[in-house]
Formats: structure tokens, sequence, C-alpha cells
């Protein structure tokens, strides 16, 4: 390799770029905080979840009728789909981190298509509820089961929490379709990137 | 045996690699800002990674891997909804002022120029430049011994012709 004026050459220009100086200490303070924030949109997400769980606990603890019932069955499935999910995919996003950059490429490649998958079982599992929960308010109040007040008040939540889902759904979903479009760019092979050399 | 602290281990392996890590982080990324943050990615994720390091690679191929896995990751995220790097350089062959301010910040010319390449050419000969083997690069990369040299015959070609045009 040494024989090699031209890469030599490169390697002595190469080397002369170097990093700025840094403590132990000031890697340790950035590790941490980074960790930190992590954590925090952890909790964010598992006390998300407890609160689906909590609020379709108390709907039916005041109301046991059997289509409350199956609701709250769907959500708290939906829910612990969605815990189980969250586990895996952080767990994935650390662990793969020292496997070889194929291997990496192939486990990102998974992730964003998990990702779109249970983004489009979240959609479906959105619908259902909404099948179940819609007629079941709407002849709750013709029936005259539950006042205005009541009947507003659900209707209500029910749009927020459904607008809440598509715009999150949204979100995740141009995200890990982006991602996987760049990592599909990024891999073009190195022979159709540079036929004209061959 | 004992361990040494987590932070002596990290410290000495800043210490040994932290310019390595700095020329993939300027590699993958130039604008500064940016290369910040790309380089505070890959100590979270050496710092997290190195406990559970039990010598299956060597250390160095330990280090590159994350390097290059979390430059990727940046990469892949950081367009969305802006202009990509890559974008610019395809599309205007002029200097841009981000290039400008990397050569007054004393980096070299090559840098500009390995960042100019496509990405697998980028990765073999940012390996190659470091001085690894090509087992090693193939250990990094999860690719062939072959593979690795027909990569490298390739970037070389190509930094050569980007290097000429930036002299």
């Amino acid at each position: 390799m040494n024989a090699d004026p031209e890469m030599s050459s490169w390697r002595a220009e190469w080397r002369v770029i170097a990093p700025e100086p840094q403590t132990a200490d000031q890697l340790r303070r950035l590790a941490t905080k980074q960790q930190n924030r992590l954590r925090t949109w952890q909790v964010g997400e598992l006390a998300a979840a407890l609160i689906f769980l909590v609020f379709s606990g108390g709907l039916l603890w005041r109301n046991p009728v059997p289509e409350v019932w199956l609701w709250a069955a769907i959500v708290w499935a939906s829910t612990f789909a969605a815990i189980a999910f969250s586990i895996w995919n952080w767990r994935n996003l650390w662990s793969s981190d020292v496997k070889s950059v194929t291997e990496f490429i192939a486990t990102y490649k998974k992730r964003c298509l998990a990702t779109l998958r249970a983004l489009r079982f979240g959609l479906r599992f959105l619908a259902v509820q909404l099948a179940i929960s819609v007629p079941w308010l709407a002849m709750s109040f013709t029936t005259k089961r539950i006042s205005s007040v009541r009947f507003f008040t659900a209707a209500g939540i029910l749009t927020a929490f459904t607008a809440c889902l598509l715009l999150f759904g949204r979100h995740y979903r141009r995200a890990a379709q982006y991602e996987l479009d760049e990592l599909n760019k990024s891999q073009e092979s190195p022979e159709t990137l540079s036929m004209d050399l061959c | 045996m004992q361990l040494e602290p987590l932070e002596q281990r990290y410290a000495r392996l800043w210490e040994m690699f932290g310019a390595s890590i700095s020329r993939v982080a300027g590699a993958y990324e130039s604008r500064p800002e940016l290369r910040e943050d790309l380089l505070q990615e890959i100590r979270l994720a050496i710092w997290i990674a190195l406990p559970k390091f039990r010598g299956d690679s060597s250390l160095r191929t330990f280090v590159f891997r994350i390097a290059h896995n979390r430059a990727l990751t940046h990469i892949w995220r950081r367009k969305r909804g802006g202009k990509s790097e890559e974008a610019e350089h395809l599309h205007d062959a002029r200097p841009n002022p981000e290039a400008t301010v990397i050569q007054h910040t004393n980096e070299s010319r090559l840098m500009t120029a390995v960042s100019q390449l496509p990405i697998p050419l980028r990765q073999v000969i940012m390996l190659a430049l470091e001085e690894l083997p090509y087992t090693e690069i193939g250990a990094v990369l999860g690719i062939s011994e072959g593979n690795v040299a027909v990569r490298v015959n390739r970037a070389r070609k190509l930094l050569r012709e980007n290097l000429g045009g930036t002299r």
C-alpha cells in the first residue's frame, strides 16, 4: 500500500483533518443529555398509552354494556400492540448500530417497512373503532339513553381523538416513507452510478 | 478481571478514534451545525454500545460500523422537507457558500471531493484513507474483499476527477 504514491498523498492530506479536542467530562455530559432526551420521548409514548388505557377503562366502568366492552377491548389490544412495537423499535434502533453497514441497512429497511405496516394496521383499528363508536353514540342519542350534552362532548372527544391519530399517522407514514426512499436512493449500486467509468 | 469505568474507556476510545470519527462525520455532512449534531449522534451511539463490546470484532471495526451506520441514519433523515446536499452538488457545480466556509476553516479540498462521491464509494474510500486493510473494510461494510477492491478502484477514479475539478 505504501508503494502507492497517490493514495499516500491523499492519506497524508486526509489525516490533517482533526477534531476539536473534547474532555471525557464533556462527552459524558453530551451523551447523558441525549440519552435523557430519548428517555423523555419514550416516557411520553408510554404516558400517552396509559391515558388511552385509563380513559377506555373509565368509560367501561361507567357504562359496562357489550358495545363498550367491544370498543374497550379494541382500544386495549391496539394500545398494547403499539407499546410492544415501540419497545421493539427502540431496542432495534440501538442494537443494530454495531452490525456491519450492509446488515444495518437491511435492518433499517425492515424497521421502516414495519413502521409503515404498523401504521396501516393502526388505521384499520381506528376504522373498526369508529365503526363501533359512531353508530353506538348516534343510537344512544336518538333513543335518549344519553343527554345532548353528553352526546356532543363524546362526539367532540371522538373527533379530536380521530383527528390526532390521523395527523400522527400521516406524520409517521411520511417520515418512514421518506427514510425508506432516501435509503434506497443512497444505496443505488456504485455500478449504476459510475457506469461511465467501467 | 475488573473493567475500567465506562467514562475512561470512552475517553480512551475517543483519543484513539476521535479524529477518524470526525472525518467520517465531515465526509457525510458538510454543514458545520449539522456535522456537530451527527458527531453527537455517533458519540451517543458509541456510549450506548460500548458496555456491550465483547471483542467479537476489533475495536476499530466496532467504532467504524457505528460511525457509518449513524451517519447513514443522519443523511436519510436530515433532508426531509429540504433540498438535499447531494442534489445541490448535482445541480450546481460552482463552489457554494458552505464549501467556501469549509475551505476557510482549514478543511481540505480532499474532504469536499470525498463528500461528493456516491455513498457506497464514499464509504470504501474513507475507510481506505484511514488505512484499514480490505478485510477490515469488508467487515465494517459487510461486503466481500473483492467487492471492496472494485469499489475502491471506482472511488479513486471518481475522486481523481473530483479533485481535478476543484483544483
